[in-house]
């Protein structure tokens, strides 16, 4: 089968995907003993049944489960997903506003990741069992062991409240506006603008929540690079390209990182995907206005419709970085195939 | 006797040597906690409240003027235990599913992973939280929660492990000579690609005792007062200058989980006959 009849399979699943997460989300809902009437109406109102009632039926939560589904898919078919119970806002609105903030996050943080990890690991892995191979197995096993939301609290209270090199939370100081928006992504948007001062800012605020984020993914990028790598070195191919006098350097480029990148770019992809989804606790402590901290309090105070919108949101991105994986497998390795 | 293992250990593979003295000191002190602990991890003193670090309070006292370093050290004994129970389960049902699925291929295959990627795809903190929300949040809720969402991540790279190996000839000689699906799977392949498997889950030790962390840090672990480094690095959060009430139960999860992986990177040199030869 060719390359464009499995994409498109894969986007027709796509489709199933998107309907397995928002039926189990529907089921989920129905669950759940807590009443998101009871977390989002004031003390007083809860005393009156009438209000009680008038505000399930506002929210079709009077409506039996399948009529509910029913109605949110007819809904989303017409590009509505429907108003959070918590904010009063279309859920459409309130994403569209809170993912770039998540998207800018997760692009510097994967950027730092990939470009440290593969060039520890590759090191690594060249001069294995040495001092240097020692040292950046340390650093890579300090970036999946340091608990994120410590981190942040720690470099929070070193690098901005005590030290003052780095802006705090938030992605903007207050005293600035933020730039039109184009991107929305502020560091992208600054520069079109040609504003140095706001770009500047908005890149201080982002540069300790982005290390902290991109600590970990590299610590498993160079972690697996350097274990594919040696798992290649030992196979008769690049022995065979040793015993023709090539040198370390050239096998290792030429030979071995090629057929070693597969598990990396699975990782990689993993890593991103958790990133664009995955932030909650980060973004909580750095305030920032990211779909993280949006899941937390839709999941928080049990607003359906909020947290349907962010899984869809979050599944329709990993899909799409997974369908973007395996066809770059692919390319990488001429036998894989597209069955 | 135990002594001398270790200096080999040391001298062979630093790391390792190091994971292995951390992780023992790490059990000693979870399996005496009350001995080690000075205070009681629940008592309130509200006269030494916020008070640093000194000669009667080695960690400094929280909010409540509870002493800290006795909560770290109790804290540890949860932290360890559902480290270690969350990946067992996941590791077990991710690997076999994987495993499966990977050998059979085309239709089967394509069902079994999408089927993983819709638990994948979910946003794992969401999902937890809703998870721990509708069970109410208890250790064992938290748990099930964590196995929910960690076992897909054995079955992808289980999967593409056997993928490759399944072309392999010893494969291809098994069965010739007749051997089952199932042998050829669970006798063949997979001792042949456990390897990074293992490495995987001995990683995911540290990462699910983060992880357990992180739905602490939210509130969603034991209730309080349990002593939960989590939840004591949240407490750090919301009295952010006094620094001693959130480092040193982070310091705590970060020792468990280098500990952790240090081993796991060991084993992993340790288990694989290709990096042996070098």
């Amino acid at each position: 089968m060719g390359l464009l009849a499995y994409i498109a399979r894969r986007l027709i699943f796509l489709v199933f995907i998107l309907l397995g997460v928002s039926l189990m989300v529907f089921v989920i809902s129905h669950l759940v003993p807590g009443d998101p009437v009871l977390s989002l109406l004031s003390a007083r109102n809860l005393n009156n049944p009438e209000i009680i009632q008038a505000y399930r039926a506002k929210w079709g939560l009077d409506k039996p489960l399948h009529e509910q589904y029913l109605l949110y898919m007819e809904n989303l078919v017409h590009g509505d997903m429907g108003r959070s119970i918590r904010t009063n806002r279309p859920v459409l609105d309130d994403l569209l506003e809170f993912f770039p903030a998540t998207i800018e996050l997760a692009l510097l943080s994967i950027f730092i990741a990939v470009s440290a990890g593969l060039l520890f690991g590759i090191i690594s892995a060249i001069k294995r069992n040495s001092a240097t191979d020692q040292l950046l197995r340390s650093i890579s096993v300090l970036g999946v062991s340091t608990p994120s939301f410590w981190a942040a609290l720690v470099f929070l209270y070193v690098f901005y409240y005590q030290l003052g090199w780095a802006e705090g939370p938030g992605r903007l100081s207050t005293f600035i506006d933020p730039p039109l928006a184009v991107t929305r992504l502020f560091v992208v948007d600054a520069l079109l603008m040609g504003r140095w001062d706001i770009a500047r800012n908005a890149m201080g605020h982002l540069i300790l929540p982005a290390v902290i984020l991109g600590a970990f993914t590299m610590g498993l990028i160079t972690r697996t690079t350097r274990s594919s790598l040696l798992e290649v070195m030992s196979r008769a191919y690049v022995q065979t390209a040793r015993a023709k006098g090539l040198s370390e350097k050239l096998v290792i480029l030429r030979h071995a990182l090629g057929n070693a990148l597969i598990p990396v770019i699975t990782v990689i992809g993993l890593g991103f995907g958790n990133l664009l989804g995955g932030t909650v606790l980060v973004e909580t402590i750095f305030a920032w206005p990211g779909i993280g901290s949006y899941a937390y309090n839709s999941a928080t105070s049990l607003d359906f419709p909020a947290i349907i919108g962010v899984s869809l949101l979050i599944a329709f991105n990993y899909v799409c970085i997974n369908l973007f994986i395996d066809i770059l497998y692919g390319f990488i390795d001429p036998r894989v195939r597209y069955e | 006797m135990i002594f001398r293992f270790i200096q080999q250990l040391f001298r062979t593979n630093l790391l390792l040597g190091l994971g292995v003295v951390m992780c023992g000191g790490w059990i000693v002190v979870a399996l005496l906690a009350p001995v080690f602990a000075p205070y009681d991890a629940v008592d309130q003193d509200l006269s030494v409240r916020l008070s640093a670090p000194d000669a009667t309070h080695w960690f400094g006292t929280d909010h409540l003027g509870r002493d800290i370093f006795s909560r770290v050290i109790m804290g540890s004994r949860l932290s360890l235990v559902a480290g270690l129970i969350t990946v067992i389960l996941a590791l077990s049902v991710g690997a076999a599913y994987g495993a499966v699925a990977g050998y059979l291929g085309k239709t089967v295959d394509d069902i079994m992973m999408r089927l993983s990627e819709l638990v994948l795809a979910f946003p794992p903190i969401v999902l937890a939280m809703i998870i721990a929300a509708s069970l109410g949040p208890s250790l064992y809720n938290t748990l099930l929660a964590m196995v929910v969402v960690l076992w897909p991540n054995y079955a992808r790279v289980m999967r593409s492990m056997v993928i490759s190996a399944k072309e392999d000839e010893y494969v291809e000689a098994a069965r010739v000579i007749g051997a089952s699906h199932i042998k050829i799977i669970f006798r063949e392949i997979l001792p042949n690609c456990i390897g990074p498997v293992l490495v995987m889950a001995t990683l995911d030790i540290g990462n699910a005792i983060l992880t357990f962390a992180g739905l602490s840090f939210l509130g969603l672990g034991s209730p309080p007062p349990t002593p939960e480094w989590g939840a004591m690095v949240a407490t750090g959060v919301t009295h952010f200058i006094y620094w001693w009430i959130g480092t040193f139960p982070g310091l705590a999860i970060l020792s468990v989980a280098l500990a952790a992986n240090f081993i796991g990177d060991g084993l992993r040199d340790y288990l694989d006959p290709h990096l042996s030869g070098f």
